[in-house]
């Protein structure tokens, strides 16, 4: 089932000031999100310290914040340029 | 305006995991078991500010949405926003400061070129204590990044048009419709 998506002004004012490869890689993101939000490269995750708010993978640099408002609706709130990192272990 | 909220009331709020100086950390390193204390120590930390941080973002949060219920969104902004903006910032500057591993890093590649060649158990420890500190490493980017992405988030709930957009079910519709936006 797909899910709804609420575009906010804070997050289009976030999405112009992208740079032009950032800004295809999060309009990509979201066709992707909507269609299947499960999917992995999207890497769904909660924002722990703030209930109801998910991000997901634009690309290794940047990630869209959604807000949940009902069960499959969510608004897109913002765009951060970090992304979550990965252990790379000293190795002889 | 009978905002009741100070700067100084969050910095503990708002605050970034202890930072760790490298370079002195490692300069004071004379032998093996100087190490583990490091590790010992960098996980420790780590561990007390992961514990602490969520749980006080959320209830510090609680507290400002309390303060500041019924009072004009202007005023709330005013004061609000800056001082977001500023937390923001900070926790972003922690993000890029756990970034890269720093057994990677530019200055410190002949150092460790130098460790990987150490074999043996002496080899097997050393390697030990700094994949500890790397495990550490990575626990306090992404607790910084859940406070960035957190403090977005409050942000985003004070901001004139927190919503009220054009809504989208249909994949292709979303695309050429955001596509617009940044032609």
């Amino acid at each position: 089932m797909p899910m709804q998506v609420t575009t906010t002004g804070a997050f289009l004012r976030g999405l112009k000031k992208l740079s032009k490869s950032d800004a295809t890689d999060t309009i990509a993101a979201l066709e992707f999100f909507v269609a299947d939000h499960r999917a992995k490269a999207l890497n769904f995750e909660p924002v722990k310290s703030r209930a109801g708010y998910f991000t997901i993978r634009s690309n290794n640099k940047v990630r869209v914040l959604l807000r949940q408002t009902d069960p499959d609706v969510f608004d897109v709130v913002a765009v951060g340029n970090h992304d979550y990192v990965y252990v790379s272990y000293f190795r002889k | 305006m009978g905002l009741a909220l100070r700067k100084e009331d969050y910095d503990d709020l708002f605050a970034a995991p202890p930072a760790v100086d490298w370079a002195a950390a490692f300069a004071a390193v004379e032998d093996l078991n100087d190490l583990r204390w490091i590790a010992d120590r960098i996980e420790a930390d780590t561990r007390t500010w992961l514990a602490g941080m969520s749980e006080r973002l959320q209830t510090g949060l609680a507290d400002i949405e309390r303060k500041i219920e019924g009072l004009p969104r202007d005023d709330v902004r005013k004061v609000m926003l800056p001082l977001l903006d500023e937390a923001i910032t900070a926790a972003s500057s922690t993000v890029e400061a756990h970034a890269e591993p720093f057994h990677e890093r530019d200055d410190a590649k002949e150092t460790f070129g130098k460790l990987r060649k150490v074999s043996g158990p002496a080899g097997k420890f050393l390697r030990k204590q700094i994949n500890r500190i790397e495990d550490a490493r990575v626990q306090r980017h992404n607790g910084a990044l859940d406070l960035y992405y957190a403090l977005l988030a409050f942000r985003s709930e004070l901001e004139e048009d927190g919503s009220g957009g054009q809504s989208f079910d249909d994949p292709s519709r979303l695309g050429d419709f955001l596509r617009k936006q940044v032609a």
